[in-house]
């Protein structure tokens, strides 16, 4: 069973088409959804998570519809938000515990050592974090509970050269551990370091779909993923 | 059949007992609901004086106009906090947090009426002393011991029990 199934998937906000026709699957890996923006990656990626119904089409997450199951489905399933909020009155700690009892999963206190949130700032107001270090409390939240899959919404936003160091080393980390991890991202430097496969949308299509080394061999004239991503987006 | 997790019910109630909300609301509470609503609406003023003034105090500047006024503050401070988390993204990721949509926001309901409650009754309590001040009690005390006599024109003299009238001391 695929962790994700899309078949079709299409969402409607009025006049504006946000995913036309999406049919996609993934599996235990690490796939980069790439594309301009508003090419429809968040959209999907909300589907997929049940936050949203699509118009039409079906979407399967551990063989289960989200929106409908959203509780069974949400239980497997970690995800950093593009643009992470928490709330400003409890410090790190706190909420990461306050994850771990809405997820009914103990509290796994290990976390607090990794690498991502060295600095002991986790101790402090979250009202009291740079943006850097939000978004690395939003990077360990996702991980609580350990899920089968992962969701990561932009995980370079707003951090420092180092943090994206650290980041990509967290997803190599976790991805051995037979997961699925999805991350959209417009760094594709850091893709090319994680991904095993990259899908890039545009206009709310899948336009190209492929493994990391099969999709830079056949596009790209230098070897790079920006070069074979922009000959894509050019040839689109 | 819901399976409350009583972490979200636990984790709303801290957000709404937190500052500055307890402050707004039964400051609201208190000032609108003593000062401002009594003055638009007037009791008739044909009974008792005594009984008067502790039926507006404590009747209707109490359960009445507190009542009226904690059901607008608390709903303009629930929807406030549930805009603000729907806008910053707090939201989503609590309903991906979340066993079920149903329980999120039925922890978020009930959350909000526990709150109530507790403001309700906090409100009440702080009216309640403010009004009687302890000084009728404390006169009587007193007076039994004939340490303070009451003070023979005050209005309270009408509770205090007839062998413990200044006069009868005499």
């Amino acid at each position: 069973m695929n962790a994700v199934e899309a078949m079709n998937v299409s969402k409607r906000f009025g006049s504006i088409t946000a995913l036309d026709g999406v049919s996609v699957s993934f599996n235990n890996g690490v796939y980069g959804l790439i594309g301009p923006n508003g090419s429809g990656k968040t959209t999907f990626i909300r589907i997929m998570l049940g936050l949203q119904k699509p118009s039409s089409g079906k979407i399967l997450v551990f063989g289960k519809d989200p929106f409908r199951s959203h509780g069974q489905v949400c239980s497997r399933i970690g995800y950093l938000r593009e643009k992470c909020a928490f709330p400003k009155w409890v410090t790190g700690i706190e909420y990461l515990k306050h994850v771990s009892r809405l997820k009914r999963v103990e509290f796994d206190q290990s976390i607090l050592t990794h690498p991502i949130v060295k600095g002991g700032f986790l101790t402090r107001k979250i009202g009291t974090y740079s943006a850097g270090m939000i978004q690395r409390l939003g990077l360990i939240q996702a991980l609580v509970g350990d899920p089968s899959l992962i969701v990561l919404d932009e995980p370079s936003t707003n951090l420092d050269p180092l943090g994206r160091v650290e980041m990509v080393g967290l997803v190599k980390e976790i991805k051995h551990d037979n997961k699925t991890i999805v991350v959209s991202t417009h760094i594709l430097e850091d893709l090319e370091q994680i991904c095993d496969f990259i899908i890039v949308m545009k206009g709310g299509r899948i336009i190209a779909k492929d493994s990391l080394e099969k999709f830079v061999a056949g596009f790209s004239s230098d070897g790079t993923l920006a070069n074979a991503y922009a000959r894509v987006m050019g040839d689109a | 059949m819901l399976d409350l997790n009583l972490e979200s019910v636990r984790w709303e109630l801290k957000k709404l007992l937190m500052f500055p909300i307890p402050e707004i609301v039964i400051v609201s509470m208190i000032f609108n609901g003593t000062v401002v609503l009594p003055s638009i609406i007037v009791l008739p003023e044909d009974a008792h004086p005594y009984v008067y003034g502790f039926v507006q105090n404590i009747l209707h500047s109490i359960i009445l106009y507190t009542f009226m006024v904690q059901g607008i503050t608390m709903g303009i401070v629930a929807a406030t906090i549930f805009a603000y988390e729907r806008e910053a993204g707090i939201l989503d990721t609590e309903l991906v947090y979340s066993r079920s949509r149903t329980e999120l926001f039925v922890g978020k309901f009930i959350a909000l009426f526990l709150a109530g409650i507790i403001y309700y009754f906090t409100v009440i309590l702080m009216l309640v002393v403010y009004n009687f001040r302890g000084s009728w009690i404390i006169e009587s005390v007193s007076s039994l011991f004939s340490l303070c006599p009451p003070n023979a024109g005050s209005n309270n003299i009408h509770h205090i029990p007839k062998y413990l009238h200044f006069n009868d001391f005499r």
